[in-house]
């Protein structure tokens, strides 16, 4: 489904991503969890063209799309939940989710999906969006990547700045967009809620990969626990 | 056949108003030519504006250049109604300068469209001074001297300043809520947001200015009508600023607030000549050369609509005649 093959990303002289190799396959719900710095968002921004890949490759559905513009992969149905959910402030939802139909035919068909997942939003759906509080902000950012009709849905922290009641209430909505058949490739500060809805996670540490498997065993991983679980 | 709406109705009687009034009051020498002067000049500063309007308040480019291709517009009209100058020519020649200022904008875009805020500011504000520069130097059409268009006054009509405008805004009212005028203002409300659902933000960008660029060249040839003589430095920065100020005074990113900001701009700049015969009382005032206290005024009243409206006078709201389709209801 989606697979990087030794992926590295530079800023000036600043190497923040030193050959990482991940492969996601059809239906994974993955996190990739790491401290401040450690790459992780510009590992995603990597694979949706959002900062150049400065060596390795990107693969997606078995193409080859390291050089793919950003635009052009929505179409192709990889879409990123962007960090600090970016949100058009002076639209309103509906318009929001309607620019995020930007890109497909019929986008009025995941409406009622996001609307019992998030039915705050159906709530406020005429009222402009720079002034919905942070949660129903956020679940508008993950709303518009549904919308987009992706095959994988890439989010980063998507629980940044919300009391864990909201974070529990995004993962848990995170997760039903998997079981309902998109791929998902989540970035997380925060490990433990990450790694409670995961299938599969990757620790990431000063732009590489040091820890690979299963949520459950990484999750009682000695160092792991020290570093992010604050045990 | 479709029955009318409401709206549609409203919007044609209002514009055939527009149309028939001041003509009528002019022939039979209610207001003089110095007034209908006045109103055309409101026609193509309104053009000139939400052309603007479109780039900035729409795109969220800030453009410091616009008079360019205002210039470029009129130069190119000019030129081509020298030539040929007779009434079929007329609309030929408008398009013309359009599409020349609309090239120029998607050479100028290409490059510079990758820069953000001040630094595009800064960028289109060269390209003003660029252009004057060329223009002072182009012989064929009299360098820095300027040169004077050979069809006189028989074009200063009512109808072709008015009809223009009509038509002009229309057409950037369609583009502002089609797709394409949706992606612009994702564009501007957030980038990076854009490009993550799909859109080419640079091709948004540059088609924002190049349309843009296109109706600033369009104004272009209503104003070398209008003063039937063309001089660089008539294009220069400080009328780039001028179309700032109707933009930003009417209301960033409403298309009607670009309109009232143009007919304030013109009206108060030309209603204060009345006051004149006191001016010259006023301390300050009464030293400063010809009618220059107009400028004086002007600022301060600026200044009053800043403090009290700071979103522009239609403060981000549209006139129900250039509002789009109301929102469909889940």
């Amino acid at each position: 489904m989606l697979e990087l093959d030794s992926l590295f990303v530079r800023y000036g002289g600043i190497t923040a991503v030193r050959g990482i190799s991940v492969k996601i396959d059809d239906g994974d719900l993955a996190a990739i969890i790491g401290a401040n710095g450690a790459g992780k968002s510009s590992t995603l921004n990597a694979i949706v063209g959002m900062v150049p890949v400065a060596e390795g490759k990107v693969f997606f559905d078995g193409q080859d799309v390291t050089r793919t513009p950003t635009h052009v992969k929505v179409r192709k149905g990889m879409v990123l939940v962007p960090e600090g959910r970016r949100i058009f402030p002076n639209l309103t939802v509906y318009e929001n989710l309607q620019m995020a139909g930007y890109a497909v035919k019929d986008w009025k068909s995941e409406l009622d999906f996001v609307f019992t997942l998030f039915p705050i939003l159906n709530e406020r759906f005429k009222q402009s969006a720079g002034t919905l509080s942070g949660g129903e902000q956020q679940m508008l950012a993950i709303a518009r990547g549904i919308v987009a009709k992706p095959k994988v849905l890439l989010l980063d922290e998507p629980s940044l700045g919300l009391s864990p009641v909201l974070v529990q209430q995004i993962m848990g909505a995170i997760k039903q967009i998997n079981q309902r058949g998109t791929t998902v490739l989540l970035v997380e500060q925060n490990a433990f809620a990450a790694l409670r809805i995961a299938s599969k996670a990757f620790v990431m540490e000063l732009g590489e990969i040091t820890l690979q498997g299963e949520p459950s065993q990484i999750a009682v991983n000695e160092h792991v626990r020290a570093a992010y679980l604050g045990a | 056949m479709k029955r009318l709406s409401k709206n549609t109705i409203t919007t044609i009687v209002v514009i055939l108003v527009l149309l028939i009034v001041p003509q009528v009051l002019y022939s039979t020498g209610v207001i003089t030519i110095y007034v209908l002067s006045i109103l055309m000049e409101i026609c193509f500063f309104s053009i000139s504006a939400l052309s603007l309007n479109l780039v900035f308040g729409i795109a969220g480019q800030f453009s410091l250049g616009q008079a360019a291709f205002v210039g470029v517009g009129a130069y190119v009209f000019g030129y081509i109604i020298n030539q040929v100058p007779s009434w079929w020519m007329l609309f030929p020649a408008l398009i013309a300068g359009g599409l020349a200022s609309a090239a120029l904008g998607y050479v100028v875009g290409l490059p510079t469209l990758r820069l953000k805020g001040d630094y595009l500011g800064i960028a289109t504000l060269a390209l003003d001074q660029i252009f004057v520069v060329v223009i002072q130097n182009i012989k064929a059409v009299g360098g820095a001297r300027g040169f004077l268009l050979g069809i006189g006054s028989s074009f200063r009509q009512w109808w072709l300043f008015f009809g223009v405008a009509v038509i002009s805004v229309w057409i950037m009212r369609n583009i502002v809520y089609s797709n394409w005028g949706r992606t612009m203002i994702a564009v501007r409300e957030d980038d990076i947001a854009a490009e993550a659902v799909g859109i080419d933000t640079t091709k948004s960008k540059i088609w924002a200015f190049v349309i843009g660029s296109f109706f600033a060249g369009v104004a272009g040839g209503l104003s070398a009508i209008y003063s039937g003589f063309l001089q660089p430095n008539s294009f220069n920065f400080i009328q780039s600023f001028n179309y700032m100020v109707m933009v930003i005074m009417g209301g960033l990113g409403s298309l009607g607030g670009s309109l009232v900001g143009a007919f304030v701009y013109v009206a108060f700049l030309e209603g204060f000549r009345l006051l004149k015969d006191w001016a010259m009382y006023v301390p300050l005032l009464g030293s400063i050369a010809q009618d220059q206290y107009r400028i004086v005024f002007f600022a301060l009243i600026l200044i009053v609509i800043m403090l009290y409206a700071p979103k522009g006078i239609m403060g981000g709201k549209e006139f129900a005649i250039l509002k789009g389709k109301e929102l469909e209801k889940k």
